[in-house]
């Protein structure tokens, strides 16, 4: 929706809130854009994270990951072996060694990560001739994995958030597929003190036989997992007295494959803006330049245009007096808020000048990002908008603002 | 006459407001007046290259935005598989010039818009051609194409007799990029800021290829295996699933399938971890990320054509894969940056009776400073040419050929030499200049 009037916005925005029906509103304004999402509660469990840290379980390997990974023999390689074995194994291999001369302890702090690298880098070097040695491609990539997979990963605050959401713990018949399934993890949770294994092993310098063999032994400790999960799934559907179908066995391996990834946002009304007397901007409002300002004005001309039917400047003659009565509505508004912020006249003069036009350019952008914030709310995967984002396309630069 | 007309429409009146009012943002020379407005509509000249994904929205955005004057510069057909977001192409355009079909539905839909296409290599287009532009907009995926637009820009930039650059002689280049949910949109003012080779670093080696490619004229490893997983896989559906690419079963059967297919096209090299690499690693091409970033350019266009406010200093990147997120900052010229600085470029060799033309045509490839692709090396010595190597033509390649294997030396190349250095990444040459670290060296001739 663009630049609809207050007294259309608020009650719609209400109703839908109630209907919990996801609103997205913008607002194209001159060189400026405005976006809002509303949504009352939204879960993601695919988040597609940027740069995520291979989950190897190499500190508390299971069984089968634990014989195979003894039966290689570093040191014993011959040369041609020893180029070609999987990273992960030499990382066992010396993470062994190691906790044999630290009291089975895994390191933990960086300088004893540090020791267990130097110990991976002094065996992996050969010889290349004329005495020159190079470090094989497959120890480098185990020193890269001793300093952020070694020891399993705490469980993620966002993770635990959900597992302790009443909605995780106080289950109801009318509890939804995502938060049974968190119930289940939640148990498993609380006996293993893990996330199930994502069994997903990333590429690595490595001959495709051992490669292979270790993918599967990571892929069927997932899937044993998200088995029990189910199981437990099931248990819980049939204790609220739910049809079996209710949760199917592919939706729990997607969800215990993502579980790291899970997120949990509530929203806020976006009626409850307009409509409380003190809106908390109060950390936004310190930084004089921040686009927060922005957010301002553009409330402040909301109220203009229930005012006077007009945009501000929207005539030529009247840019400069429409400047004043715009920063008074805005100062009053600041007021009712409880702050005595002063805004750049610029920002306010700039906005005159637009006199509500719309640039097709500045529109199609923020009709880009808008049009990918409801993909996301449709997909549930990659986390959605928190929940104000405003557009500075003056400086080209933006930022988000939860209110 | 009738241009004037139409600038006093109805319908500019809302970028009549931005144009014909003073704002305390705008660029210190501006002095808003109508004639802006007749400036876009019936003089501005722009050049928007590569009509693809960002070309489709790029040309749609200024055409909307006023301007009259757009050529387009293309040398692709269009593909079934660009439907979904070049959405100026519809199935019975499919095999045509994704310039011509453009220009034509754009000229059809906006009233007076002269949009001029060109199907061709934007290497096949002389000076003179980007001389005519105002401001010239890229939408492209591929480096080198980049890197030779600007080439070109800086090589039309003239300088005074005191070194002093002739303002009047910039093309502003305004260049987008995205990958999947990801882009970045700059502004690049040749010879005053930092132009493509000064950030060359910040692009990562290309991983992704265009379907039309895949289909019919594969030529890496990869496009074997992308063949297969976006085309065999669906027709087939050899496990009655999605493709999962940790699922070893799926992977080895598209392995199959990849080396099949390799071995048809006589390509080397499709191994196991290959397949999985191309498999995992899909970056798609996302529409509404393209909407944003050619946005943005537009943006960018509208005011480095108008100055009704101060353009992007200098890069900005975009990412909504959480939130909505957007990173502003001013890349840096680089002083001895290789095509903008107008410096022989110093290239340190440790020992020349021991360096081979060869290994330094390696240097020029995989230095990130460089990253050429097929470089011709010539010099010059004692005030004769000599040509050391060029691979483009099959006569001279051959005769050349041998100096591959000599040392810098053997060539009687000394310390402080020039070589003159054209790669297919760069419309002009890049001067070399050789500085030997051993300095007592008997020159063995």
């Amino acid at each position: 929706m663009r630049n609809v009037l207050e007294r259309v916005l608020i009650p719609l925005s209400k109703h839908l809130w109630e209907c919990e029906v996801p609103l997205l509103v913008c607002q194209s304004i001159g060189f400026l854009g405005y976006i809002r999402l509303q949504i009352k509660e939204h879960t993601v469990i695919e988040a597609h994270p940027d740069n995520e840290s291979p989950d190897l379980r190499l500190d508390q390997p299971w069984p089968a990951l634990n014989d195979y990974l003894n039966s290689i023999d570093i040191e014993q390689l011959d040369q041609k072996e020893k180029s070609h074995v999987p990273p992960v194994a030499i990382l066992h291999y010396y993470l062994n060694k190691y906790k044999d001369s630290h009291d089975g302890n895994v390191p933990q702090k960086r300088s004893e990560r540090e020791q267990l690298q130097q110990m991976i880098k002094d065996s992996g070097h050969s010889e290349e001739g004329n005495n020159r040695f190079i470090l094989e491609e497959n120890f480098e990539q185990a020193i890269h994995y001793a300093n952020t997979c070694a020891t399993t990963k705490p469980i993620p605050d966002h993770v635990q958030t959900i597992l302790d959401d009443d909605c995780c713990v106080k289950l109801t018949q009318n509890s939804s597929s995502f938060w049974i399934m968190c119930s289940a993890l939640r148990e498993m949770v609380q006996a293993e003190g893990a996330l199930p294994l994502k069994g997903t092993l990333p590429d690595m310098a490595a001959d495709t036989q051992s490669y292979i063999t270790l993918q599967n032994i990571y892929q069927k400790q997932a899937q044993n997992q998200a088995e029990s999960i189910y199981r437990r799934a099931l248990e819980i559907i049939r204790n609220l007295g739910l049809p079996q179908d209710s949760i199917t066995e592919s939706e729990v391996k997607y969800f215990c494959k993502h579980s790291s990834e899970l997120h949990l946002i509530r929203g806020s009304c976006l009626a409850d803006e307009y409509q409380k007397t003190s809106l908390d901007l109060t950390s936004y409002l310190e930084d004089p330049d921040s686009l927060i300002f922005y957010y301002v004005i553009l409330r402040g001309l909301e109220r203009f245009l229930s005012e006077f039917n007009a945009y501000p400047g929207q005539l030529d003659d009247q840019v400069e007096p429409d400047i004043l009565k715009l920063k008074g509505i805005i100062n009053k508004l600041l007021n009712e808020w409880g702050y005595s912020h002063v805004l750049r006249d610029e920002r306010v003069h700039e906005v005159c000048r637009y006199g509500g036009a719309e640039l097709h350019s500045v529109s199609s952008i923020l009709g880009g990002c808008a049009a990918q914030e409801v993909i996301k709310v449709i997909t549930h995967q990659y986390k959605p908008l928190v929940n104000t984002f405003i557009y500075d396309l003056i400086n080209s630069t933006s930022a988000t603002f939860c209110l | 006459m009738e241009e004037c007309k139409e600038s006093s429409q109805k319908k500019w009146t809302h970028l009549r407001k931005v144009l014909e009012r003073p704002g305390p943002f705008s660029h210190p020379e501006f002095e808003p007046s109508p004639d802006i407005l007749d400036f876009i509509l019936s003089t501005c000249k722009i050049l928007i290259v590569g009509a693809g994904g960002l070309g489709c929205e790029l040309l749609k955005d200024l055409a909307m935005m006023g301007f009259k004057h757009i050529h387009i510069i293309d040398m692709d057909t269009i593909d079934l598989s660009n439907l979904n977001r070049q959405f100026l192409f519809r199935l019975k355009d499919v095999g045509f010039s994704k310039a011509e079909v453009a220009a034509d539905f754009v000229n059809k839909r906006i009233q007076g818009c002269q949009v001029v296409p060109h199907c061709c290599m934007i290497q096949e287009k002389n000076p003179q051609f980007y001389r005519q532009f105002h401001v010239i907009a890229c939408g492209l995926d591929s480096i080198s194409a980049r890197r030779w637009i600007n080439g070109m820009l800086v090589s039309l930039l003239e300088y005074d007799e005191n070194d002093v650059l002739d303002q009047s002689s910039i093309i502003p280049l305004v260049d987008g990029g995205t990958e999947g949910f990801k882009g970045n949109a700059r502004v690049i003012l040749p010879g005053m800021t930092a132009c493509v080779e000064c950030t060359l670093d910040l692009y990562p080696p290309q991983v992704t290829y265009p379907l039309c490619t895949i289909a019919n004229t594969p030529r890496l490893p990869e496009h074997c295996v992308e063949y297969v997983k976006m085309v065999q896989w669906s027709k087939e559906n050899p496990f009655g699933v999605p493709l999962d690419g940790d699922d070893a079963q799926h992977l080895t059967w598209v392995h199959e399938k990849a080396s099949e297919r390799a071995n048809q096209f006589n390509i080397q090299g499709v191994t196991f971890r290959l397949v999985q690499g191309v498999v995992k690693n899909i970056i798609p091409a996302v529409a509404s990320t393209n909407a944003v970033i050619a946005g943005v350019c537009a943006t960018e266009v509208f005011k480095l054509a108008t100055s009704c406010c101060t353009p992007l200093n200098n890069f900005m990147v975009f990412n909504d894969i959480d939130g909505i997120y957007t990173y502003t900052y001013e890349a840096e010229k680089k002083e001895n940056c290789t095509v903008c600085s107008n410096i022989p470029h110093p290239v340190t060799i440790e020992d020349p009776s021991k360096m081979k033309l060869k290994d330094l045509i390696q240097f020029l490839c995989e230095n990130p400073k460089f990253q050429m692709k097929n470089p011709g090396l010539t010099t010059n010595i004692d005030g004769k040419s000599k040509t050391l190597y060029i691979p483009t033509i099959d006569v001279i390649e051959a005769r050349t050929r041998p100096n591959l294997s000599k040392t810098l030396l053997e060539l009687g190349l000394s310390d402080g030499q020039q070589i003159i250095v054209a790669d297919t990444t760069t419309p002009t040459s890049v001067i070399l200049k050789l500085v030997y670290s051993i300095s007592d060296i008997e020159m063995k001739t």
